[in-house]
């Protein structure tokens, strides 16, 4: 059910009886964009740390820990060209508890307080916190580097999209310094008035009772923010490449290509067949041909955006083979491209695009991210739909899009001593 | 076919020791898509010595057999099980730890013929001297892709400190050289000795019906010949010896960090008691170090730990530990603090009984949660160790237990000169230069 309890803040309840638990995620949505990215990292540090009412995080844990372990988080999530903010929480089902609490009431009772009481004096975030969490963030970006895998994927981000578009969900070390209590906390009054809000109530709840209680929440109408969640940026004649050296004992090498999808079903479902052929399903062409045969790999996978037009290409290699690695994953599209490959691939990676997708149906978590994506997109696929859409792929279709993929951005990481021979 | 129920769970389990020995496992749970199935050997990384089933003297395997045990067992003469898996779209993997090989799978489609495959292929060794050669590379890669992961370095060398010279101060995957020691008799001769059906247990959970599947494993199980169960006559793994004293690691990390190490030299109680233990434990760590507890804040707030803090009790066959780690500034004082809390630890749980009720409910839903994930009832599942008990059973017995027991059993766990610490310091340019 989807309702609208004001202008721009909609409820979304999915009943469900298969969890033990419901699960609830308030969500704040706005433009991805450099001046406000950062801002809203740091907030989703502090605000999980102190209420008017719970002052401190011993006293959140144990608020949390009476309601049977409720849990109680924020988290950060970048769709295309939108930037999500969410509170969520997490509750037992009464059902399975010897117990008369009203959880889901306590719940929404404490999400009021943690997103319209966090703890603030003068209309400025508490100094103590917020200079601890300042520092700590600082000192979590210094140390995102010790993450090679991830490190390697930010640095070929930056190299594809040369704009706020490469900024990860998390923010940037260079927009940390101007932050204070006060401007920090200007902006999250900001945030509460005008972002988009979805909430969503997943698990075997009373739907009126739902509704009764997320209606206490004061959130304010506002005007539906008007953007565009898919993003696309104009072909780069060059490719853009770049090679670190740093002490390392296994070699990065990511690749980015661009998937130009016209977006409407045949073009985006054949690119989600076609990334799992390259390499993201357990028999992909750079799995088998780049790990299994020629041994050259310990991982080598590829991943795809639909809202961003992006193919990227994940590998763990020898600093040694890196001219050799780049030429087999070319080979490897170039072979998309000419049909290298079979009808009866294509209906096995059907079927397990098909699996993977009814089974992340009995994840809460997933069940959250498919409609927070229906929800900003405005775009409702029903799962036989998706499933549908999926089974209508055929391998002219793949081939057909294979050959608009353009090669836009090179990053390695490799050991100290390589030199490109 | 034995029925357990769990009427506040709304769940039921059923489960039956099959006449060649093997122990199966069915949870189904309604409303979910997918069926998750593992099935498991009492056999990991620490097997290192043992009599083979066919021979009479004590062997000793190189470090890392297990591991590469399972990697090979996907491949035979003519197919590739992940290729099999694939073609009926399931999702396939494995892993090994110090006691357990797994291999699983997850479908929301065509479980019988997943199954059958998940069967056979573990069921129908085939190891070559080439395929052995091939794999001596791949897993070459992966044991370098762990050497630059500062958190199993550090993980690893924690076990190091905690049992130095034993089997569990090597890595589950083994070194290069170990690996290249091995042979295909060698493999060969651990697969007849522990893969006997009688050392396994396969554990279904999800969307299936009971009668139907189990018919098929039946069915699977009765086209093969199995030679009759034999006792299997491991080496015996005694640790004798103290832990290694404090160590500092130098490595390319940005932050400080420390790991300590709690090693178990008590006996963990047998059967399902020793599940009332482990529980015992974790809820006296709670009690102690979580953040609903004393020392929490002040730490958090004195910038001694971050977000990255945490700690964990293991118990498995043959040994058992608790570790505390966090990345921090203050390395000196998080030492300081954390083992001058675990010096008087019996004294400092008894003065914070009033907070007993609420960790005890925090656990229950934290449990209660966990039965969402059908990999985590599957994975939890001990086998023979626990005598068979499971997340479900957990429930019950966390609301059984007592403050009583959690200080007796705390009493039989701690012990001071048991604690041994690692610390990670970043490496620096003078470092390198060495």
């Amino acid at each position: 059910m989807d309702l609208e309890l004001h202008e721009g803040v909609r409820l979304h309840v999915l009943p469900n009886q298969q969890f033990k638990t419901t699960q609830i995620v308030v969500n704040l949505t706005t433009k991805h964009q450099q001046a406000t990215i950062t801002k809203r990292s740091l907030l989703a540090n502090i605000l999980e740390l102190g209420t008017e009412k719970y002052p401190d995080q011993t006293q959140i844990a144990q608020k949390l820990a009476g309601m049977y372990g409720a849990t109680f988080g924020t988290d950060l999530q970048k769709y295309g060209q939108l930037h999500s903010f969410r509170f969520m929480m997490r509750i037992i089902n009464e059902k399975f508890l010897q117990s008369d609490d009203n959880l889901l009431a306590d719940a929404v009772a404490f999400l009021a307080e943690a997103i319209f009481n966090p703890l603030a004096k003068n209309q400025q975030f508490d100094g103590d916190i917020f200079a601890r969490e300042k520092e700590n963030m600082q000192a979590d970006f210094e140390a995102l580097v010790d993450d090679k895998q991830s490190y390697a994927n930010n640095q070929l981000s930056q190299l594809y999209f040369q704009n706020e578009m490469a900024i990860p969900s998390y923010g940037q070390v260079g927009d940390l310094a101007p932050l204070d209590a006060q401007n920090l906390y200007q902006y999250y009054q900001t945030m509460l008035t005008e972002d988009l809000i979805d909430i969503f109530v997943i698990g075997d709840v009373d739907e009126v009772a739902v509704v009764a209680l997320f209606k206490q929440l004061p959130f304010k109408p506002r005007p539906v923010i008007d953007i565009q969640l898919n993003y696309q940026q104009p072909l780069k004649e060059v490719v853009s490449e770049k090679i670190e050296h740093q002490p390392i004992k296994q070699a990065k090498l990511n690749m980015a290509f661009q998937i130009p999808h016209q977006n409407a079903p045949v073009e985006r479902y054949a690119a989600i067949v076609l990334n799992a052929l390259l390499g993201g399903y357990p028999l992909s062409k750079l799995f088998v041909n780049v790990r299994e045969k020629a041994s050259l790999a310990y991982y080598a996978q590829s991943g795809v955006s639909l809202a961003t037009q992006t193919l990227t290409v994940q590998t763990g290699i020898q600093s040694s083979d890196l001219t050799r690695v780049i030429s087999l994953v070319k080979a490897q599209i170039e072979a998309i491209q000419t049909g290298d490959f079979t009808d009866e691939e294509i209906t096995q990676i059907i079927a397990y695009l098909t699996n993977s997708f009814e089974a992340s149906l009995d994840s809460p978590r997933s069940i959250v991210e498919r409609a927070t994506v229906q929800a900003l997109s405005n775009k409702v696929t029903e799962p036989a739909q998706w499933i549908a859409n999926l089974e209508q792929v055929t391998k002219a279709d793949v081939m057909a899009l294979a050959k608009k993929i353009k090669l836009q951005a090179v990053f390695a990481l490799v050991e100290e001593n390589y030199a490109a021979n | 076919m034995q029925q357990i129920n769990y009427p506040n769970l709304d769940e039921t389990l059923y489960t039956k020791q099959l006449t060649n020995g093997l122990t199966v496992n069915l949870l189904p749970k309604k409303g979910f898509h997918k069926t998750y199935a593992v099935i498991t050997t009492d056999f990991g990384a620490l097997d290192l010595n043992f009599i083979p089933v066919d021979g009479d003297t004590m062997q000793t395997m190189p470090a890392g057999i297990a591991h590469f045990l399972e990697h090979k067992l996907f491949e035979k003469a003519d197919y590739d099980a992940f290729a099999l898996f694939g073609k009926y779209g399931a999702n396939a993997n494995a892993y090994t730890s110090f006691t357990r090989t797994s291999y699983l799978f997850s479908t929301t489609r065509r479980l019988h013929d997943n199954l059958d495959v998940l069967l056979d292929f573990v069921q129908d060794p085939y190891f070559s001297a080439a395929s052995v050669a091939k794999e001596q590379g791949i897993i070459g890669q992966e044991i370098q892709m762990y050497a630059d992961e500062p958190n199993w370095q550090i993980y690893t060398s924690l076990l190091g400190a905690m049992y130095p010279q034993q089997a569990l101060s090597q890595d589950i995957a083994g070194t290069v050289p170990s690996i290249g020691e091995i042979t295909a008799e060698m493999l060969y001769s651990n697969y007849r000795t522990f893969y006997q059906p009688s050392n396994m247990n396969l554990f279904i959970v999800g969307n299936f019906d009971v009668a139907e599947t189990l018919a098929w494993i039946e069915a699977n199980q009765a086209r093969k010949e199995f030679a009759p169960s034999q006792p299997i006559q491991r080496g015996a793994n005694v640790i004798d010896n103290d832990v290694a004293p404090a160590m500092v690691l130098k490595l390319n990390v940005q932050r400080p960090k420390v790991a300590i190490g709690i090693r178990g030299y008590d006996q963990v109680p047998a059967g399902v008691e020793g599940l009332k233990y482990s529980l015992a434990i974790s809820l006296a760590f709670d009690l102690l170090f979580g953040d609903t507890g004393k020392y929490y804040q002040q730490l958090y707030n004195d910038g001694v730990i971050d977000d990255s803090f945490s700690y964990d009790f293991e118990a498995q066959r043959g040994y058992h530990f608790a570790t505390i780690s966090s990345e921090t500034q203050q390395a000196e004082r998080f030492k300081a603090t954390m083992l001058d809390i675990l010096a008087n630890a019996m004294p400092k749980l008894e003065a914070v009984a009033d907070n007993y009720p609420l960790i005890k409910k925090e656990a229950l839903g934290s449990n209660l949660g966990m039965l969402n994930s059908l990999e985590a009832i599957a994975n939890q599942y001990d086998g023979d160790l626990f005598d068979g008990a499971n997340l479900l059973d957990e429930v019950g017995l966390l609301e059984d237990l007592t403050f009583t027991d959690i200080l007796n059993y705390f009493k039989m766990f701690i012990d001071a000169s048991q604690v041994t610490t690692v610390t990670v310091e970043p490496k620096t340019a003078v470092d390198d230069a060495e």
